[in-house]
């Protein structure tokens, strides 16, 4: 509880005063001595009296500034930190048949979009971070619990890409940003492509390292056109089996020889992305503990707030207040 | 000064012993006045009220008088009751209908011969209010105007006793006007230091003081005599619990008086002058 303002804090002893003195205008009466007290009425000005001090105090701590210390707290929630590592390649503008949408067809990006907001939504306890890469990568947000950035952050990921897909540079960014993330939550990378590209080889070097030092879940959420290369079956007969021929095969088989938990899902369908979404959500169910951050809360709308009520409560007693005199030239002049 | 103030006349059932020629039946016999009996001349040695017919009548052939009855002069006293609960406002201002009722009596006992006092109190006898007894109209305006614009400062009603103090001696017409928002032990020691004279107490009540309060509503009332501050949550059922206490305090006031007063006179909000007349001269209404 701090105040803003605290020099304000030296009028409160006026909070006293309608504890003091009367709120309302006073009548003589002649002798109230043969009328006993009465219940309801004792109540009613003990009510006021309060009412008066804490339309008193509120305005005090109102002008004072009242508010709440900025403040780290701790929660406990199942899940984990992960961060979505977004393909943002042209070829991510197209449909899964591998056309340009026309009509009532989903764009690849956006059906990832779609799917992946509905993922984020669902996990309450998740952090995310986002990453996009294309021609290099994109650090879009760090690891955070804001879902409101998060779903910002993907509802961009269907603007129009650029040309080319560094994966490499890609997972190496992503990989940074689980490392900054320094709590013990389990740490994932998802990524989400509907291609790849060869990774240069010192590249897959520094990658090695890095996996070896940081181990991550990692998955790999392959969103494949129709007709083009997959990322298990074995080459069909006749082609190279080369990274530059098959590149998405290779991509799997560098991270398969990652020694980190690994899987790949191919999804060529947004039925199948989503299909594969949920077995990620059942595979990342970690048990988690995060701190986080509550911003200085101003509660002086609520001691504001306090003294419009204690006010409203004087107001219709002053509603409600007769008098037992008459009015001015009312009286009987004798 | 109105004509109907001018009217008002009083009478009393009793006879005075005041020796100054006045309007009042009196145990003085004299030479004037209402015949009263026929005595030998030597017991009223008055030539001048021979009665022929009586002496020649009388068997033992004495000369006989006339003897007629004395009227004397009274002395009236005005006790008002200047406590703070007078300085109550409603209807009426207490205060000056009792200089309107002061001023009434005082014209009353000038026309009458008799001498006239006024003796406001509060806790103590008000010294600088007091008008001793006399026949001078002047003194009697005088004082009644310095009532009428005087604003109560003082609780408590205990100076009757000092004013009742005051007015002993003879036996005297004494208007006791108040409120009577007395304890009952208040008005039976008033009582009681009065018993001597011929008391007529008159209540003055302001129908707004009670009657008149509203049904609903916070009032937020200070006792004028003890300055204690009450805030009522006024409804029917309570209104009507107060009236019943008033109600109550007053039959104990006046059966306290009934002992040793005359019937206690209410005066409510404005002053019936025919009515107090009629109460004044034939002790009813």
């Amino acid at each position: 509880m701090i105040f803003t303002n605290p020099m304000a804090l030296y009028l409160l002893p006026l909070a006293i005063l309608p504890l003091l003195l009367s709120v309302q205008r006073q009548e003589g009466y002649p002798s109230l001595s043969g009328f006993e007290a009465d219940r309801t009425s004792q109540v009613i000005a003990l009510a006021l009296r309060i009412a008066g001090t804490l339309a008193m105090l509120g305005l005090i701590l109102g002008i004072a500034g009242l508010s709440l210390r900025e403040r780290t707290i701790d929660r406990f929630g199942q899940g984990a930190h992960i961060v979505l590592l977004i393909d943002r390649s042209s070829s991510m503008d197209d449909t899964f048949a591998g056309r340009p949408p026309s009509g009532g067809q989903e764009s690849k990006s956006a059906a990832a979009k779609r799917l992946l907001k509905d993922f984020v939504t669902e996990r309450a306890h998740d952090r995310f971070g986002v990453a996009a890469f294309s021609t290099s990568p994109i650090h879009v947000l760090p690891i955070t619990d804001h879902k409101k950035l998060i779903l910002g952050a993907i509802d961009a990921i269907d603007r129009p890409g650029l040309a080319f897909t560094d994966v490499g540079r890609g997972l190496a960014m992503a990989l940074d940003m689980t490392q900054e993330d320094i709590s013990q939550a389990s740490r994932a990378i998802v990524l989400v492509s509907d291609g790849a590209a060869v990774i240069a080889r010192r590249v897959q070097e520094s990658l090695r390292a890095e996996f070896a030092r940081q181990p991550v879940h990692l998955y790999w959420l392959y969103l494949r056109t129709q007709g083009t290369n997959g990322i298990f079956e074995p080459p069909p007969p006749g082609v190279d089996d080369i990274p530059q021929v098959l590149p998405e095969r290779h991509l799997n088989m560098f991270l398969q020889g990652l020694h980190v938990p690994y899987r790949a899902f191919e999804a060529e369908s947004p039925e199948a992305v989503k299909a594969a979404i949920t077995e990620i959500g059942k595979l990342e169910q970690t048990p988690i503990v995060y701190s986080e951050r509550v911003p200085q809360y101003d509660l002086s709308r609520w001691a504001y707030s306090l003294a419009a009520l204690g006010m409203g409560v004087l107001l219709a007693a002053k509603f409600f207040e007769r008098s037992v005199t008459p009015k001015r030239g009312d009286a009987h002049a004798a | 000064m109105s004509d109907e103030l001018r009217d008002v006349a009083y009478s009393i059932p009793w006879r005075t012993s005041g020796i100054r020629a006045g309007a009042h039946r009196s145990h003085l016999y004299g030479g004037g006045g209402r015949f009263r009996d026929i005595v030998p001349l030597l017991s009223l040695p008055d030539p001048r009220r021979i009665a022929i017919r009586a002496s020649l009548n009388d068997p033992f052939e004495r000369l006989l008088v006339r003897r007629f009855e004395q009227p004397s002069a009274i002395d009236v006293a005005v006790l008002v009751d200047v406590s703070t609960s007078m300085a109550f406002e409603g209807r009426c201002n207490k205060i000056s209908l009792a200089a309107d009722l002061a001023q009434a009596l005082a014209v009353c006992a000038e026309r009458a011969g008799d001498t006239f006092s006024l003796l406001p109190f509060d806790s103590t006898l008000r010294e600088d209010l007091r008008l001793q007894r006399t026949l001078s109209r002047a003194a009697h305006s005088q004082a009644i105007e310095k009532l009428r614009a005087f604003t109560p400062e003082k609780p408590g009603v205990s100076g009757v006793l000092e004013a009742a103090t005051a007015v002993s001696g003879t036996r005297r017409l004494v208007f006791l006007v108040s409120d009577f928002l007395w304890s009952t032990e208040d008005a039976r020691r008033a009582g009681e230091a009065l018993a001597f004279h011929d008391v007529v107490p008159v209540e003055i009540d302001d129908s707004l003081q009670l009657d008149e309060l509203p049904d609903w509503g916070l009032l937020n009332l200070r006792d004028l005599e003890t300055g204690s501050r009450r805030l009522v949550a006024m409804r029917p059922s309570l209104k009507a619990r107060w009236q019943a206490a008033r109600q109550e305090q007053r039959a104990r006031t006046r059966q306290v008086f009934d002992t040793t007063a005359r019937e206690m006179f209410t005066i409510r909000d404005r002053i019936d002058w025919m009515r107090l007349t009629s109460f004044l001269l034939y002790g009813s209404v």
